[in-house]
């Protein structure tokens, strides 16, 4: 399927001309390669724009005492706290209010994070409706394998997990010179500046999304901007 | 939005590329030793060799063998011979089991001419098993088995038997020779003592009738006697460990006119069938050669009047592997053909046969050019099939007459695998090459290999082995198919033959990934009705740090 693991493994391969019959580099090797690019690029992607990567509203895994509460990593079975990357909003329910971040001394704010836990400030304690707040944040990058694809939206960014698993092979042992994956790298991220106009698929992607966060401007509360409770 | 190049940062330049080529080849030394590794010369051609080994070239594998037929007795087979008469009759003759059998090469069968009783009848003894020894000789064949006295046949059916009784009571040992018109042979029981027929004559002469053509060797050594060779100049006179010339024509008193020659004080043979002459008609180097094995079973050259020399040092890994004990079973035969030598042996092991020959070149540097391995035998000469073509042959311990498959172009006579007794069977053909890239420094990664192939046909079961000098690779199975190139002189455009399966070179890459100072990779390929051919491979080494701890 168009830019699932076998086809970024199949990308690579095509791009990098080893024999058919090799030993040289195994699909272990390339996927190890693809998760390292994956590493590499899903927070950068996240940092510039995490729209498309973001889960549903998630519940947070509720801490002692209802004083820190935990993000999770959905697809797994058993809940596994993560990190999660580019910005995070974290709500008092499904439907409820934006919980404000802040400084832990700051009792106006809601929360501080702790890597993969946010703690309610001033050592507070807090209820919510549904039991749990409720985040939307995106996960950390994790393994490619045969089975297990990128997490980068869109999909057609993916193509930056290939030149960088070229990248990356090409550099092992410093026997080649990695430099031709490098360009072609930096033209497909953020465009080629011999050819007007092209902006690169995360420039797209910025300039798609310009007005990222506008609609807080539009839709605030006057009085929460400056007094927050 | 489009960002400014990164700015420019001190990029590491990539290791540089060393090809390191293996062939073409013109021959083999089977040692690892990587400093003595020569480009063009591989460890191993196993059932394949050089196409020209004056010059490097392809390789190609050796023709197959079929089964002719097998003699109604299931007898050991002794001996075969090409019996050329006089009026141009040529008579292809088996010794099996004590009984001759000639051979009718368009139907394959052979066909019992001479019977134990016909022998018996004629008062004559022939070994049922163990090797003989023929020798053509005043229009009829001369058939020594070592125990009895020699007999003659001239080729008629059921009969034309005569028994040499002239000659030694005792026998004759080992393979009778032919100097100065006069047949010689070693007595039995009088190892150092050789006797002669007079001219054209086979049964007048010796040492009865009045005749005294004898003569015992003995002014430098009284061993025993195990050879005795005729060549246009002189008369070859092998002892285990000695070997002696003896020129002059065979007189009366030959036997003080003969000029002797020291050949060898220290090499000589056990193996009377392991000498073969040839003459500079029969190869492109001017003067006689006689190739025999030595009592340690090594290859060596006599060339009259140039003394002997050793051609066995690029054999001498694979020497070792053969069984000495067995050294009498030794047997060479030079193949018109394919233009060598083959030097047949037993390998270390439970054998009663030979199990391989040694190729030797006969140009030059008398080059070990290949090891041929498959089958078993206990005799191996070459006749002349129907067609008047030069055909090596060989016999089994059961029985069995096999012939060699030809490389003359004669699509008929092709054969890419063994049909033996036992069935048919893909030919294993095995290319080991040389020590690549040897360095006592520099580390290397070595990426990758492509072959140039030769050969008319798909390769399928072929399998590659990499060693370096601390790793070793997983065994690579492939096929290859398609040739690349078409066919000089029939490619027609816009037709499939256009570099379509009929080409003949063949070009295949693989991925390695072993490390080390130097490399040796193998090739095997064992697929029935396959012809085999290499020309040419180049191994991808980058150099890396040298990191003294690797070993």
């Amino acid at each position: 399927m168009l830019w699932d693991s076998p086809d970024l493994l199949a990308r690579c391969k095509r791009q990098a001309m080893e024999p058919d019959i090799s030993v040289t580099t195994s699909d272990d090797d390339w996927y190890a390669f693809l998760t390292e690019a994956e590493a590499h690029w899903k927070p950068v992607i996240a940092a510039h724009y995490p729209g498309p990567m973001y889960l549903a509203p998630m519940p947070l895994l509720q801490g002692a005492n209802n004083k820190t509460f935990m993000f999770i990593d959905p697809d797994n079975q058993i809940p596994t706290p993560i990190i999660p990357i580019g910005q995070v909003e974290v709500y008092s329910g499904p439907s409820g209010r934006l919980l404000i971040p802040g400084a832990y001394w700051d009792r106006g704010a809601d929360y501080v994070t702790e890597g993969d836990t946010i703690r309610i400030t001033n050592g507070r304690s807090m209820t919510f409706a549904n039991g749990v707040p409720y985040a939307r944040y995106v996960l950390p990058p994790g393994v490619i394998d045969a089975n297990t694809s990128s997490g980068i939206k869109p999909d057609t960014l993916r193509i930056l997990l290939v030149y960088r698993a070229l990248y990356s092979w090409a550099s092992r042992g410093g026997m080649q010179d990695p430099s031709f994956y490098r360009a072609l790298e930096q033209k497909a991220a953020f465009g080629d500046p011999d050819i007007a106009g092209d902006v690169g698929l995360i420039g797209g992607l910025k300039l798609q999304n310009s007005a990222h966060g506008m609609a807080a401007y539009a839709h605030g509360y006057h009085g929460r901007w400056t007094h927050p409770v | 939005m489009s960002l400014r190049h990164a700015p420019r940062t001190v990029r590491p330049r990539p290791p540089r590329l060393i090809p390191l080529v293996a062939g073409p080849f013109h021959g083999m030394r089977d040692s690892n030793d990587p400093t003595s590794s020569d480009p063009n010369l591989a460890i191993l051609l196993q059932n394949c060799f050089p196409v020209d080994s004056d010059r490097n070239s392809a390789v190609i594998g050796r023709p197959g063998v079929r089964v002719l037929d097998r003699a109604d007795n299931s007898g050991y087979g002794q001996r075969s011979h090409q019996l050329t008469k006089l009026s141009g009759a040529e008579i292809s003759l088996c010794v099996i089991g004590g009984e001759i059998y000639t051979i009718n090469w368009p139907l394959r069968t052979l066909t019992k001419q001479i019977t134990i009783s016909d022998l018996a009848a004629n008062g004559i003894g022939l070994n049922t098993s163990g090797r003989v020894y023929c020798l053509t000789f005043a229009d009829a064949v001369t058939i020594s088995d070592g125990t009895h006295q020699p007999f003659q046949w001239d080729g008629t059916p059921g009969g034309g038997l005569t028994l040499l009784s002239a000659a030694h009571a005792g026998g004759w040992y080992g393979q009778p020779t032919v100097y100065y018109g006069k047949q010689f042979g070693i007595r039995r029981l009088e190892r150092g003592t050789l006797e002669w027929s007079e001219e054209n004559q086979p049964n007048v002469g010796y040492e009865s009738g009045g005749f005294l053509n004898v003569w015992t060797l003995g002014q430098t050594s009284q061993d025993p006697l195990f050879l005795l060779i005729g060549t246009n100049e002189q008369l070859g006179v092998f002892r285990s460990r000695s070997a002696t010339a003896i020129g002059g024509a065979v007189t009366e008193d030959f036997t003080s006119s003969g000029t002797r020659e020291a050949l060898s004080s220290t090499v000589g043979t056990e193996s009377p069938a392991s000498a073969v002459f040839l003459n500079a008609s029969q190869h492109d180097v001017a003067g006689d050669r006689v190739y025999f094995m030595d009592a340690d079973l090594r290859p060596h050259v006599w060339v009259p009047g140039a003394g002997v020399l050793a051609a066995h040092s690029d054999f001498a890994d694979t020497i070792r592997g053969l069984e000495r004990a067995r050294r009498d079973l030794a047997i060479s035969v030079f193949d018109p053909m394919t233009n060598r030598v083959y030097m047949g042996a037993s390998e270390i092991g439970d054998n009663t046969s030979c199990t391989m020959q040694l190729g030797l070149a006969p140009r030059g540097k008398n080059e070990a050019s290949c090891i041929i391995r498959g089958y078993d035998f206990t005799s191996l000469d070459v006749l002349k099939d129907h067609k008047g073509r030069p055909t090596v042959v060989h016999l089994t311990d059961d029985g069995y007459v096999l012939d060699h498959g030809q490389l003359d172009g004669d699509l008929d006579e092709q054969f890419w695998d063994d049909l033996l007794p036992q069935g048919k069977r893909a030919i294993s053909h095995a290319i080991a090459s040389p020590v690549l890239g040897f360095d006592e420094y520099m580390e290397k990664f070595f990426s990758r290999i492509d072959f140039s192939l030769r050969s008319p046909n798909n390769l399928n079961n072929c399998a590659l082995t990499t060693e370096a000098s601390h790793v070793r690779g997983p065994v690579q199975q492939f096929d290859v198919r398609d040739a690349g190139f078409s066919q000089w002189d029939i490619a027609v455009w816009d037709q499939a033959v256009w570099g379509g399966a009929t080409g003949i070179e063949h070009h295949i890459s693989l991925g390695l990934k072993v490390w080390g100072r130097w490399c040796t990779w193998r090739l095997q390929h064992e697929a029935l009705a396959e012809q085999f051919g290499y020309i040419r491979s180049q191994l991808i080494a980058h150099a890396r740090a040298p990191n003294p701890k690797v070993p």
